[in-house]
């Protein structure tokens, strides 16, 4: 509903409304506290997809969609934005629980304990069921206290076999999952409930208000075919290996891993996908498994890379003594790039792959923040001009969107190694304020026989404490040339670079 | 009947004969095989510097070297012609790495310099072992058009010619260009590198006050491949621009070159002759 409205109710439901807080934000009840938030159906749309996965417990066949017979059935169906119903080809699968009625509890109960209310509607058809949940098993228009019926669950609606007829005579039109529009007509006509329509002329109903009406109608009584469209299993894609005998040798582990990601790899480009993020679990009998990720800067299916990359992390593990069981399963996918060769050979100094290969190779060797690239940024602290960004884990290596900001300095303004922290220094000045003529770090000293500066560098008040400096760049007897500055608050001196 | 050569024994040779005749061939095999590397390539590039072109053996860098710039100290400005020569090197293409262990490397001043910091990565090891594996790892790519990195070495404890040796390896396999930045104390010292330059930063003297632009460099080829060591030349970088070039040596004096007569002056050109 509308946030508006939502506020509407809940101002309702106040107990003294001269007292009422400010909008969006109701006083707190001894009940329970209101919390609004503004609709995310994307995020709806996860959750549901989430449910669906874990409704397969009771189910193979869990979807949110249903398709009419000789429809084309959707590739990769996508939960839409205003999806609140699951269904669950439950034939035959009753008496894996008990029967039906026990089945429909145990969802109930199920997800109840997920924190959900939900409205559990069996019957032959999908349609009847669909009647039943939202209008025999609890009424769509109802909002439930929590408080007053304890966790707000109805119970199941169960429609005997080949009783949906008699079951759907006496419910509203609603439920049988009409247009509001064509709803709207048959109440202005006096038709209120199934059982009128269906005392109605079929010709007239199909001349007057097209297929919809009597398409639902068959769909209920089970005279027009109607299936769930299941839900798109997550891919998956790992293999793995139990040992009857546990491996010590690190060659002969090595190669099974070698077969465990050659099938990873086939299941991957099959699917025309490659992993971003590989995982790989060794189990030992003697301690924990030992877990094993690493990061990809691009999607790979390549085999013989996986495990390069996997090699450079056993290097630096202690392995269980006796290995007993290896998995290997690819934790993020991307589909894999597409490219078509050029006719005279791509320049190799040119291979965005090439270069992912090694960012790959450094960053598991090294780690995720030891490979980075610049981004530079408006700040007059010299030190956090520079922000670093990891160029591991399926990151672009170029930064898209935030191009990196373009100083305007010129060409030695700046020395091409800076000293983070500065290091102090005892500097030798004519005046308390004027530029150096000598200067010490403790381990050598220079006599400046050149400077340029001062270039004040300032930081804004709203970055908290201050920085003012004076910088100077000094040149020495020897040429040698370095980037010093005097700390303004209390003219201490220290060193910020070296024009290397 | 023309007489043949004889072929001498190699027996019958002295130990200097053997040891040219073997020399002339390592230098004939390697010559073959980064020819060939260099026909697939493209020619070679410019180090930045015109001056510093025509003292190099081939007139610049080539693809799959290593190149020493020794210092004395920081702030030489070795690193700054290093990275001069990355940047041209970067404009054919590839991306140039930098090996920044110590995490001193600053961007701006690269950015500075013309290198597009699209085109820069930086590798952080923990320690100087990671170093030199990653090291190892950039200069085998193919798609890193140059690899710029200072060795922080004691004089005690200098970076072993069998590592030095793996890292040419790897530049010749991967094509691309190592830079690498060492103390001048490893002069004389074995060295795999295509071309070792001695860079010594000089301050004009009795200038103390600010005014030129230009800082100033004299840059020794002090071992090359194939090649004349112990050139010199001085070199300047404009400071806005960032432009190298070489120095000019008359500061204003009359050059003793006599000019055309059509086109010299004749006052100067009397003068010049009592010069």
């Amino acid at each position: 509903m509308p946030l508006s409205e939502a506020t509407s109710l809940l101002e309702r439901g106040l107990p003294d409304p001269g007292a009422a807080p400010a909008h969006n934000t109701p006083s707190p009840t001894p009940a329970a506290v209101w919390h609004v938030a503004a609709h995310d159906p994307r995020a709806d749309e996860e959750k549901l997809t989430q449910l669906a996965r874990w409704c397969e417990r009771f189910s193979p066949i869990v979807g949110w969609q249903t398709i009419r017979s000789k429809q084309p059935k959707q590739k990769r169906p996508t939960a839409p934005a205003a999806a609140e119903d699951l269904y669950l080809e439950v034939t035959n699968l009753g008496c894996l629980f008990g029967d039906e009625r026990t089945l429909a509890d145990e969802i109930c109960t199920s997800f109840r304990g997920l924190g959900y209310r939900v409205h559990v509607g069996v019957a032959d058809t999908i349609g009847a069921a669909w009647a039943a949940a939202h209008w025999i098993a609890g009424r769509a228009d109802s909002i439930h206290n929590v408080s007053e019926s304890g966790n707000g669950a109805s119970p199941p609606a169960w429609i005997a076999p080949g009783q949906q007829v008699q079951a759907l005579q006496n419910l509203p039109l609603e439920a049988l999952r009409l247009c509001e529009q064509t709803v709207q007509l048959l109440q202005r006509l006096g038709v209120l409930r199934i059982e009128q329509l269906t005392a109605l002329p079929r010709a007239s109903l199909s001349a007057r208000l097209g297929d919809e009406v009597l398409q639902r109608l068959h769909q209920a009584w089970g005279s027009a075919e109607e299936r769930i469209q299941a839900h798109p299993a997550p891919l998956q894609f790992q293999a793995q290996q139990w040992l009857e005998h546990p491996v010590r040798q690190r060659s002969a582990m090595e190669r099974i891993l070698q077969q465990l990601l050659q099938q990873v790899a086939r299941q991957l480009m099959q699917h025309q996908r490659g992993a971003v993020q590989l995982g790989c679990r060794l189990d030992g009998s003697d301690r924990r498994p030992v877990w094993i990720q690493i990061g990809l800067c691009r999607p790979t299916a390549v085999a013989e890379h996986l495990q390069q990359l996997l090699r450079l992390q056993l290097e630096s593990l202690t392995l269980p003594e006796a290995v007993e069981g290896v998995s290997v399963q690819a934790m993020a996918t991307a589909p894999l790039d597409q490219r078509q060769s050029e006719l005279f050979g791509q320049r190799p100094r040119e291979t965005p792959r090439q270069l992912a290969l090694l960012v790959d190779r450094l960053s598991n060797r090294l780690g995720r923040e030891s490979v980075v690239r610049p981004h530079l940024q408006a700040d007059a602290q010299p030190e956090r001009v520079c922000h670093w960004v990891p160029l591991a884990e399926g990151r672009s290596l170029r930064r898209r969107g935030q191009a990196s900001l373009q100083l305007e300095l010129a060409a030695l303004d700046r020395p091409l190694q800076l000293c983070c922290p500065p290091l102090p220094l005892q500097v030798v000045a004519v005046a308390p304020d004027g530029p150096p003529i000598r200067w010490s770090d403790g381990q050598r000293t220079a006599h400046v026989v050149r400077h340029w500066g001062p270039e004040r560098i300032e930081t804004a008040w709203w970055r908290g404490r201050s920085i003012r400096r004076d910088y100077y760049r000094v040149e020495s007897q020897t040429g040698h040339r370095f980037w010093l500055f005097r700390r303004l608050s209390d003219g201490k001196w220290f060193l910020q670079g070296e024009f290397a | 009947m023309t007489p043949t050569a004889k072929k001498v024994p190699i027996l019958d040779r002295s130990v200097e004969e053997i040891v040219r005749s073997l020399r002339h061939e390592v230098h004939r095999i390697e010559r073959s095989r980064q020819r060939s590397w260099q026909a697939e390539e493209g020619d070679l590039f410019s180090s930045g510097c015109a001056a510093l072109d025509r003292l190099l053996p081939r007139g610049g860098f080539a693809r799959g070297t290593l190149v020493e710039w020794l210092s004395h100290g920081g702030g030489s400005g070795a690193g700054t012609l290093a990275m001069i020569a990355a940047r041209e090197a970067a404009w054919q293409g590839g991306a140039v790495v930098v090996m920044d262990r110590r995490c001193r490397f600053y961007p701006p001043a690269a950015a500075g310099l013309g290198v597009d910091l699209e085109q820069v990565i930086v590798v952080r090891a923990a320690n100087a072992q990671e170093e030199i594996w990653a090291l190892e790892q950039a200069l085998q790519c193919t798609a890193v058009a140059a690899v710029w990195v200072s060795l922080e070495e004691p004089a005690d404890k200098p970076v072993q010619g069998r590592w030095l040796r793996r890292l040419q390896l790897a530049a010749e396999s991967g094509g691309s260009l190592g830079l690498l930045l060492r103390p001048a104390s490893v002069r004389g010292q074995p060295c795999w590198c295509e071309a070792q330059l001695l860079i010594e930063p000089w301050a004009v003297p009795g200038r103390e006050s600010q005014g030129a632009v230009a800082r100033r460099l004299r840059v020794e080829l002090t071992r090359c491949h194939g090649g004349s060591r112990g050139g010199t030349v001085e070199l300047e970088i404009d400071e806005v621009t960032g432009v190298v070039r070489e120095m000019s040596s008359n500061h204003g004096e009359t050059h003793p070159l006599h000019l055309a007569a059509g086109l010299a002056h004749p006052a100067a050109a009397r003068r010049s002759a009592r010069a």
